[in-house]
């Protein structure tokens, strides 16, 4: 079971959460009717070893949205910070 | 306003519950009709709107989501980034007035005080009582007065709150409405085994 | 009843003032408080508890603890029935009833015992072998035969009546194992401040101290250790518990017995509780478990590990055999002989080392122990206990065996293969194991952060260094979380006797035939009956890697785990394919180490309380008012209100009628709700709905749909301006929490710059719809400040006014096709409310309706609700295309415009009725052009009713180009039960298409 550090009820249990998915890509602009584009965000995902950048909801808890970078491997969780301060394409860390 | 009826009324049985003698391990009581607004702003002008409550309420505003502020009768919880609960008393005037005049300009108000059940959680026990549920550390050194945390017992969403006194174990459950029934079976039955006290509701 | 004729008369932790009297197969036994089922049976002589798994060989008790491979007995009767039970584990109460397993008629006469003749048949890939490929159907012939003859234990048939509780724990240090190191680490962390969780799996703490000779040495430390942490408030001492479970970020699970030891559990005290702890920092203080030795026939009865012989004599103070034979690879074993020769029993070693040091060598002869050295214990004879052993010289070093010397009677035979590190907890974390050549055991390779390994776990050989090792690794844990080391830090309560070093060990796992002597089958994994042939024969078929060899053999995959016999099959393995242990590898170690009950892990959840029920603020008058309720998701709703006799249909058709006629009134307050607030709300339900918002005026209501993002449909609703930053959003009961979580979703990731705040308000309001043409008549007799003409108060508009002395917002919306109104009041109201239209309603003739005279209302008038908007549909497929803005993008505009969701041929929403005669149609048959019931069909039913308002029955469906295709005959076939029904394709709208009820 994860232990996820909210940055504002401090670090609570999994159970708390909600996975909401894969945050690598980011929501495409509302006007933008490119079909590829939303294809490519909606379905097409990576499937790393390693670092996934991927989105939480504390839903039992502040309700905030989260960008958590986790390592698929170890299940380690290198960072959370809330989703609204992270540029949904670049990812927390600006990359 | 008529009377708010107490989502517990037809449960609620004031009395002893598992062992029937000895002192209470943990004492259960609902208090009822609790006012509760929040309040919430926007990111740029919310330090702004926190000034104008703490004039307004008489007290600090919490600046994180970890402690609450309690002061004359009320407790002020920062349920999310610019989200307040304020909670009071049943005739606390000030509180209701929120609901048809917003306490500052780009203060966004919801009455909220029906959509919770209250139940006060006490004694020797209370924190074993709670943690037979809660995911949450309650022990002094992290949970001290005023400490508050949303989480979920028995996949029933609640605010735990400890309140005074210093030195006591005093918890108000913040409890969603419709889900209070089953979370009082839940709360009495796990309180069977520890021995406790159904006090009348306050 | 017998005598306890095992039962020594002085000395072992067992209190003879309390006798308890037990049941074993129907005999009556007696033991003391402090015995364990296990020696309680071998006071009495009972050797022979059970029958193995596979080929009903008699087998006897082999350990003294958790790692027990043979004496799995059936505890308790009815209900509380549990199978599989470790006797070894089993703490002896007054009135326990147990009994053997696999055996039929009886434990001594076995007709299932005849497998063990053709053991050689049934060896690894039997089932694999004889019933795949040309004899798969044989399976079916002897399926029932084999059912029978296999499985573990009989599972109870009638409900447990105990109650199972969880629990939530939190500490800095958690410490496994109440031993020495365990006891060590716990008073370092402890002392120093730190919150400190001692867990112990036995009822008593001391760990392999408690098998030291009572009131011996190490009592004092013991005895003052546990007295020290007894009185530190930030000590918490559990026993009876087991960590089973070692998860990630320091989470543990943990089973604690509360009342396995008693009959029943005490009055409202569950059976077990199950923990889930999160430690900052852990210490493995968990031991470690002796290891047999491989030869002819070593699972008879009466052949035990050596440390379990020594725990019997000293801590029970019961002697499991008079005439002892001690094989050994290692010094360890010695204890175990010394401390039997001194309660009396007659003992001789056979050590498998051509010689042994010098002061353990005095010892054994100054005790008068004959010690045959440089020789192995080759075969055990005896049919159900061990009568005599055949000795062979035996050289170590090559693994060869000489003829047999001699044969030594004996009717106990201890054996120690060396010793393995309980490290299943790290091994579940994925950390690797090493191979310590020296030592002959496998030890933590790399440690986890967070975790450290203490005692005899992590090797430590003696006592004192066993405590010294936890001293330092629970000081050093209690300074990681950031506690100053205490000012005493190594000072014990009592000093620890200076030991002999006992670590002398030859590695050897197996002991070959001997020459001539014929084949005897030799066991490795006793609890799955899985043989040293067997590995042989995998390997030979090329299952080379120990996970394949593993699941081939389902060796070490007993309920034990293979706690006696991981170890030996991988020495076995390695020495077969003449490898180092260490490039073998280890397998995968998962949770639990030890079995738990599902009841357990159930705790509270179970029957009603599975999962929370939500209830209306009305929910006790419905109750009241004879309401039948139904589960709508977590929602416990009214479903119909019958009439004293009337039956459901009955009852709903009436209500029904009544919505049509005059009016009626239903609890809707499970609709979902949300409060939409802010400068940007308009344009946030703009992009989130498909037709437009800001357009809609103060005080008017809208029905709105939200897609995906993929264009599928999500949910539907009717949100409300209340003012010109402020919404009142409803969506579908199933839908609330969805919806929810999707703006939050999309106000924090995608348009953080708007300034809209969304709140749940679902439980904040009672909400009731009042449907039927005397609606309007009814309301405005009750409701004074609000102006209720049609002109004034159209359909679609919403007010704010009071009913009575309560505050309600008034909406004119209509699920069910009728001039309808919803009413909305706090919560705390509801039943007021409720009870203010109730009592007007006589008048008006009012009815209350439930939830399926609610279905048949829209199903009628071609509502669609959650089983149409299944997660499949578009808004073209429901006929509600035109709700699509083209002005503005919303989510979903970009993909509802993919190929596959334009395709005309898609299945589109449309009225169903059957085409010759009434006939109810059932949800979820498959429509088919007539006579052509092939694959997928054209199109499903997706709701059906019987319509009062028609006079028969109706449903929803869809059918691919459903709209081009009214009128036409198609089939319903429900292959279920094989039944096919000509439909005809009509309009969905049943009921005044025109809507002119609606607006009057």
């Amino acid at each position: 079971m994860l232990r996820i550090a909210c940055p504002y009820c401090g670090e609570r249990d999994q159970v708390e959460f909600t996975y909401g998915g894969d945050a690598a890509s980011g929501f495409p602009a509302l006007a933008d009717a490119d079909l590829d584009r939303w294809t490519d965000a909606v379905f097409i995902r990576d499937n790393p070893r390693g670092e996934h950048r991927e989105l939480w909801q504390h839903q039992h808890g502040c309700r905030q949205w989260l960008y958590v970078v986790r390592d698929t491997v170890t299940h380690a969780i290198q960072s959370v910070v809330p989703a609204r301060d992270a540029s949904p394409a670049a990812g927390a860390d600006g990359r | 306003m008529p009377e708010q009826r107490s989502a517990l009324a037809a449960v609620y049985r004031p009395g002893r519950i598992g062992a029937p003698e000895g002192p209470a391990a943990v004492i259960l009581s609902e208090r009822l009709s609790r006012t509760l607004v929040q309040v919430c702003g926007w990111r740029d002008s919310f330090p702004q709107l926190c000034r104008g409550l703490e004039a307004l309420l008489s007290c600090a505003i919490p600046g994180d989501g970890l402690r609450a502020v309690s002061h004359a009768g009320r407790s002020i919880f920062r349920v999310g980034p610019e989200r307040l609960w304020v909670a009071g008393a049943a005739d606390d005037d000030l509180l209701r007035t929120f609901v048809t005049q917003a306490p500052g300009e780009d203060a966004v108000v919801t009455e909220i005080g029906h959509s919770r059940t209250v139940v006060r959680v006490a004694g020797a026990q209370a924190r074993t009582l709670l943690n037979r549920g809660l995911p949450v550390d309650l022990d002094h050194s992290v949970f001290p007065v005023d400490a508050f945390a949303q989480s979920v017992i028995h996949h029933i969403p609640v605010l735990v709150h400890r309140t005074g006194p210093e030195g006591e174990a005093v918890f108000d459950v913040y409890v969603t409405r419709d889900y209070a029934v089953s979370f009082w079976e839940w709360l009495t039955r796990v309180a069977q085994a520890l021995g406790g006290q159904i006090r009348e509701a306050e | 009843m017998s005598e306890q004729t095992g039962r020594l008369d002085r000395g072992g932790r067992i209190d003879r003032s309390r006798p308890m009297s037990f049941v074993f197969d129907g005999r009556a036994y007696r033991g003391f408080f402090g015995d364990t089922l296990a020696s309680a049976l071998l006071a009495n002589g009972v050797h022979l508890v059970g029958r193995s798994f596979k080929y009903h060989r008699p087998r006897g008790i082999y350990a003294a603890g958790v790692e027990e491979p043979n004496a799995l007995v059936g505890l308790r009767q009815g209900g509380r029935h549990e199978p599989n039970v470790v006797a070894t584990t089993v703490e002896l109460f007054d009135g326990l009833e147990a009994s053997s397993q696999h055996r039929w008629p009886s434990l001594d006469f076995d007709v299932m015992s005849v497998i063990d003749r053709f053991s050689r048949v049934f060896a690894s890939g039997f089932y694999y072998k004889t019933f795949m490929g040309p004899f798969r159907g044989a399976w079916m012939f002897y399926e029932k035969f084999i059912r029978r003859a296999a499985g573990f234990g009989d599972p109870p048939l009638e409900p447990d009546p105990d109650r199972y509780e969880k629990g939530h724990a939190f500490c800095d240090v958690l410490v496994i194992g109440g031993g020495p190191s365990g006891l060590a680490a716990a008073l370092a962390a402890g002392r120093s401040g730190a919150r400190v969780v001692l867990v112990e799996d036995g009822a008593e703490l001391g760990g392999a101290l408690l098998s030291r000779p009572q009131g011996g040495d190490t009592d004092a430390w013991l005895a003052s250790a546990v007295g020290e942490l007894k009185g530190l408030p930030n000590v918490r001492l559990m026993t009876r518990t087991t960590v089973f479970g070692a998860y990630d970020n320091l989470v543990f699970g943990l089973l604690e017995r509360v009342g396995d030891h008693l009959p029943v559990p005490a009055p409202d005290q569950p059976r077990q509780r199950y923990w889930i702890l999160r430690a900052r920092q852990a210490v493995l203080a968990t031991g470690m478990l002796e290891r047999p030795i491989v030869f002819g026939n070593n699972d008879l009865p009466g052949v035990m590990l050596a440390s379990a012989g020594r725990s019997y004599v000293n801590r029970y103070a019961v002697i499991p055999g008079r005439s002892v034979v001690v094989f050994t690879n290692n010094d360890t074993a010695y204890g175990a002989a010394l401390d039997l020769k001194a309660a009396g029993a007659d003992v001789a070693v056979v050590d498998v080392r051509g010689a042994i040091g010098a002061e353990l060598d005095r010892a054994v002869r100054e005790a008068g122990i004959a010690l045959h050295a440089g020789c192995a214990v080759a075969r055990a004879n005896g049919r159900k206990r061990v009568r005599n052993v055949e000795v062979c010289v035996f050289d170590a070093v090559r693994g060869r065996i000489g003829a047999t010397k001699s044969r030594l009677p004996c009717d106990l035979l201890l054996v120690s293969g060396g010793w393995t590190p309980t490290l299943q907890l790290l091994g579940q974390r994925g950390a690797p194991l090493a191979y310590d050549d020296k030592r002959a055991m496998l030890i933590a390779g790399a440690v986890p952060a967070g975790y450290r390994v203490a005692g005899s776990a992590a090797g430590e050989p003696g006592v004192r260094q066993r405590v010294a090792s936890g001293m330092r690794q629970g000081g050093a844990a209690a300074e990681a979380c950031g506690y100053a080391p205490s000012p005493e830090p190594g000072v014990l309560p009592v000093r620890l006797p200076d030991e002999p070093a006992m670590t002398g060990i030859a590695p050897v796992a197996v002991i070959p035939d001997p020459p001539g002597a014929g084949y005897r089958k030799k066991f490795v994994d006793f609890q799955h009956d899985v043989g040293y042939d067997d590995i042989a024969l995998a390997l030979s078929e090329g299952y080379e890697s120990i996970e394949h060899l593993k699941r081939y053999t389902t060796l070490g995959m007993a309920p034990d785990q293979g706690k006696t016999s991981s170890f030996n099959a991988l020495a076995i393995a390695a020495q077969m394919l003449g490898r180092p242990i260490a490039a073998v590898g280890t397998t995968t170690f998962r949770p639990p180490y030890r079995p738990v009950s599902i009841g357990a892990l159930a705790g509270a959840e179970t029957g009603l309380h599975f999962k929370p029920t939500r209830r209306s603020p009305m929910h006790d008058l419905h109750a009241r008012n004879g309401a039948v309720f139904i589960t709508t998701g977590l929602w416990l709703r009214p479903w119909y209100y019958p009439m004293p006799g009337e039956s459901i249909r009955e009852a709903y058709v009436r209500e029904a009628d009544a919505v049509r006629k005059s009016v009626g009134m239903v609890d809707v307050s499970s609709l979902g709700k949300i409060d939409v607030q802010g400068p940007d709300a308009a344009e946030f339900l703009n992009r989130v709905y498909t037709n437009a918002f800001d357009t809609l005026p103060v005080g008017r209501a809208r029905y709105g749909v939200m897609l995906r993002p993929d264009g599928i449909v999500i949910d539907d609703g009717t949100t409300s301006r209340l003012a010109e930053h402020h919404y009142f959003m409803t969506t579908t009961t199933a839908g609330a929490g969805a919806v929810m979580t999707f703006l939050e979703y999309l106000l924090q990731t995608a348009w953080p710059d708007l300034k809209v705040q969304v709140t749940s308000v679902t439980s904040q309001w009672a909400a009731i719809a009042v449907a039927g043409p005397r609606s309007r008549d009814l309301i405005a007799s009750l409701v004074r400040d609000v102006d209720m003409e049609n002109a004034a108060f159209p359909f679609m508009g919403v007010r704010q006014g009071h009913l009575g002395a309560i505050p309600v917002r008034l909406l004119r919306i209509s699920f069910s096709g009728e001039m309808a109104y919803e009413i909305y009041a706090p919560a705390g109201c509801g039943e007021t409310l409720w009870r203010a239209i109730s009592d007007a309603g006589p008048a008006f003739d009012l009815v209350p309706y439930g939830i399926e005279a609610l279905g048949a209302l829209r199903i009628e008038k071609g509502h669609v609700a959650g089983a149409e908007i299944d997660g499949r549909t578009t808004l073209a497929d429901m006929g509600l295309a035109r709700m699509a803005s083209k002005k503005k993008p919303f989510i979903g505009s970009a993909l509802m415009q993919r190929e596959g969701l334009l395709d005309a041929h898609r299945p589109q929403l449309v009225g169903l009725e059957s085409a010759s005669g009434d006939m109810a149609l059932r949800a979820g048959a498959i429509l088919c052009e007539p006579g052509r019931h092939q694959g997928h069909g054209i199109g499903f039913v997706s709701s059906v009713t019987y319509s009062p308002a028609l006079g028969r029955h109706v449903a929803l469906g869809f059918v691919s180009r459903g709209l081009s295709r009214e009128g036409d005959v198609i089939d319903a076939v429900f292959p279920l039960r094989g039944e096919v029904t000509p439909v005809r394709v009509r309009s969905a709208h049943f009921v005044d298409p025109e809507g002119r009820r609606l607006n009057a």
